[in-house]
């Protein structure tokens, strides 16, 4: 029993240890801040390590640790939909006519977004996912994927008040 | 890198901004700082819902043979019953006698704690810019049955949709999905000149003597937190960190890097286990140390995330 939860936890912690970074990365975009990223990373790896037997004999540990993570910001989505957490305190309205480059424009303009539209877009173009992988995660058709993100990314050149993506950070 | 629609979509526009937005997000998620990975934390997060959904299991199945031994006491004093009922026209008493332990049984002890009824306690206070912003704990007792759970969220959304015009109702299967019998919901909010803002929180605290009522090894902070006071800017450079903590929490104190610091005492709410601290952050100033103390004054423990600009 004890070395049964030693080699559990010596596993769990070696995955954590690999996949906590990329996952960190998602879920700041998804939270759009850092400890709730982190907070986000966090109780979706606690939840991993109560389904360990599951996580570790699926074909993709790290898909299905993301997909926990995608759910568990659906589900606090659902029940704080208004605070939005930031790491500088406002001082002034939010950027209408920002500098494109600015990271903090286009991380307030993906806070803007509604849940599921950023979920698809961070899936689709940080995640790098297809929209069938975009779709399995969300657990939505792939359909829902296209039209979520061709709208996000819609939401996002004109939240952003930014004249295309392509300028968005530094692209020509 | 596969990307379907970029192959499927019109040609130029669409793929371009395709390929700009993954290199926007991606330039985004490169610039935040990882930090190191809190092994004992997730180790000992993780243990403890291993604990807790164990202790469930455990608890379904002593319900469920609770209920299956208790039909078979009902169905078999039902059946003694129909046979007193005879007897009862004879004689009341044996009726009488025959229908008490049924509905003993059936009684059930009466809830100390109602879900329906939150307690409101002001948990912090202070003045920001000549306003008084105020700082509040609702604890809706843990919600035993389903059909309870479903009223709580209609009078806790009503509550604070009064507040919060666009909040979305939860459907009934979300709300299914959420209820747990051993977690209370806490909604955090802030008042400023007497008026409720418009951001709140809520959070899941265990009750009172279920695992997880105390803080984990080593971490004084449970129940989470919130930081209240940025929608809308109500409290402009001040917003108020809002922190649950373990009841060996004496006292928090918050020292600032621009000098000076704000002390909190921990606030009960009912008799969960969790209490709560509030703070205002100061403007213009990140926190030097967050550092709560136990009654004896030895430290239990700081944490480096709130409080920072």
């Amino acid at each position: 029993m004890g070395a049964q939860k030693t080699a559990r936890d010596d596993e769990f912690r070696a995955f954590a240890g690999g996949a906590w970074s990329r996952l960190f990365r998602t879920a700041y975009l998804l939270a759009g801040e850092r400890h709730g990223a982190e907070d986000l990373v966090q109780q979706a790896l606690e939840r991993a390590y109560v389904a360990w037997g599951r996580v570790r004999a699926a074909d993709d540990p790290q898909a299905y640790v993301r997909r926990i993570l995608v759910n568990e910001h659906a589900r606090r989505f659902r029940r704080r939909p208004v605070e939005q957490l930031v790491h500088a305190v406002p001082d002034r309205a939010a950027p209408t006519g920002a500098d494109p480059d600015d990271r903090a424009t286009l991380l307030a303009a993906l806070g803007g977004l509604p849940p599921r539209q950023r979920q698809a877009v961070v899936l689709r173009y940080w995640e790098d996912l297809t929209e069938t992988q975009t779709a399995a995660t969300m657990g939505c058709s792939v359909g829902t994927v296209k039209s979520q993100a061709a709208k996000g990314l819609a939401k996002l050149r004109a939240a952003s008040s930014l004249s295309g993506l392509t300028s968005i950070g530094g692209g020509r | 890198m596969s990307k379907e629609s970029m192959t499927g979509g019109p040609a130029g526009g669409a793929a371009d901004d395709e390929a700009a937005a993954s290199r926007a997000l991606g330039e985004l998620a490169g610039s935040v700082d990882i930090g190191t990975v809190p092994y004992d934390r997730l180790l000992t997060g993780g243990r403890r819902r291993l604990r807790r959904r164990r202790l469930l299991t455990a608890g379904a199945a002593a319900v469920l043979a609770a209920a299956v031994v208790g039909g078979g006491a009902v169905l078999d004093q039902r059946g003694r019953q129909a046979v007193s009922s005879v007897v009862a026209a004879a004689s009341p008493s044996a009726s009488t006698a025959g229908s008490a332990p049924a509905s003993a049984a059936a009684t059930p002890t009466a809830p100390a704690r109602d879900p329906l009824t939150p307690v409101r306690v002001k948990i912090g206070e202070g003045t920001a810019d000549g306003r008084t912003w105020q700082a509040w704990a609702a604890l809706w007792p843990a919600a035993p049955t389903k059909e309870d759970a479903h009223r709580q969220e209609e009078l806790l959304w009503t509550e604070r949709h009064a507040a919060i015009p666009q909040l979305p109702r939860m459907t009934n299967d979300e709300v299914d999905r959420h209820w747990r019998p051993d977690l209370d919901e806490v909604n955090l909010y802030l008042t400023v000149d007497g008026k409720r803002q418009v951001n709140d929180t809520v959070h899941q605290t265990p009750v009172p003597g279920k695992p997880g009522a105390t803080s984990a090894p080593g971490s004084p902070f449970v129940g989470g937190g919130a930081m209240l006071g940025f929608k809308g800017g109500e409290m402009g450079a001040s917003p108020v960190v809002v922190a649950g903590v373990g009841p060996e929490v004496a006292k928090a104190v918050v020292t600032w890097k621009t000098g000076g610091s704000t002390e909190a005492v921990p606030v009960t709410v009912a008799d969960s286990p969790v209490r709560w601290i509030a703070i205002a952050k100061k403007p213009g100033s990140d926190a030097d140390a967050f550092t709560l103390y136990a009654a004896d004054g030895s430290v239990l423990g700081t944490d480096d995330n709130w409080f920072r600009s």
